[in-house]
């Protein structure tokens, strides 16, 4: 489980946002609920879980290994493990584009490995909510940018306090 | 950074909606697909 960390410019930043409080938050709730996924950089495996599931070469079967992975451990009936303490991924200076590309690849990996899971991601951020907030406000005639400031303050609040305390 | 959180959030939506739509994409190079292979007489 990747975390970024270093970011020497804005677009390191963004990505540590992807990363950081969002992806690696949502992989350790979903572990939490015994759902997790793996996600590889770093995968330990028992050997005989393996063996038993096909061996390394039926990680081909998905696009991503990772997936399969997942899925080859959960049709044994176990479950993903995530590590205690996430790994450090020192990003350094990163394009916008590097950013965008990797980020519209994973989600399309996610949506082809694992497309009910994927369906209610549109709600995993918060330009749902305070889109919902402005068309509420806006029926009530009261103060649609209120309305969008206190939802998105409420929503990325307790994110940036989590990120502080793991910085 | 919490305006990197608003921003990433107003790139959320559109990453998502790409990610049903697109199936293939150039990757350091190489060109993937995430379109099934159609069985072919050649694969038996």
């Amino acid at each position: 489980m990747p975390l970024g960390s270093r970011p020497r410019n804005l677009w390191a930043e963004l990505e540590c946002s992807f990363l950081n409080t969002f992806e690696t938050r949502w992989q350790y709730c979903a572990e939490a609920v015994g759902s997790g996924f793996a996600q590889g950089k770093t995968m330990l495996w028992r050997r005989e879980v393996m063996e038993k599931g096909g061996g390394i070469r039926t990680l081909a079967a998905e696009i991503a290994e990772d997936a399969d992975s997942t899925k080859l451990v959960r049709r044994q009936g176990l479950n993903i493990h995530l590590v205690d303490s996430p790994f450090e991924q020192p990003l350094g200076h990163s394009g916008f584009r590097d950013v965008w590309l990797r980020q519209v690849r994973w989600a399309r990996m996610r949506r082809k490995t694992f497309p009910l899971f994927y369906a209610p991601e549109i709600v995993a951020g918060a330009a749902l909510p305070c889109l919902a907030a402005a068309y509420a406000a806006w029926m009530l005639d009261v103060n649609v940018a209120a309305a969008m400031l206190g939802v998105a303050l409420a929503w990325h609040g307790p994110e940036a306090l989590l990120a502080r305390l793991n910085k | 950074m919490p305006l990197l959180f608003v921003l990433r959030d107003l790139i959320l939506p559109v990453i998502y909606i790409d990610a049903w739509i697109t199936d293939e994409f150039v990757w350091r190079g190489n060109e993937m697909t995430m379109r099934e292979e159609e069985p072919s007489v050649e694969q038996g």
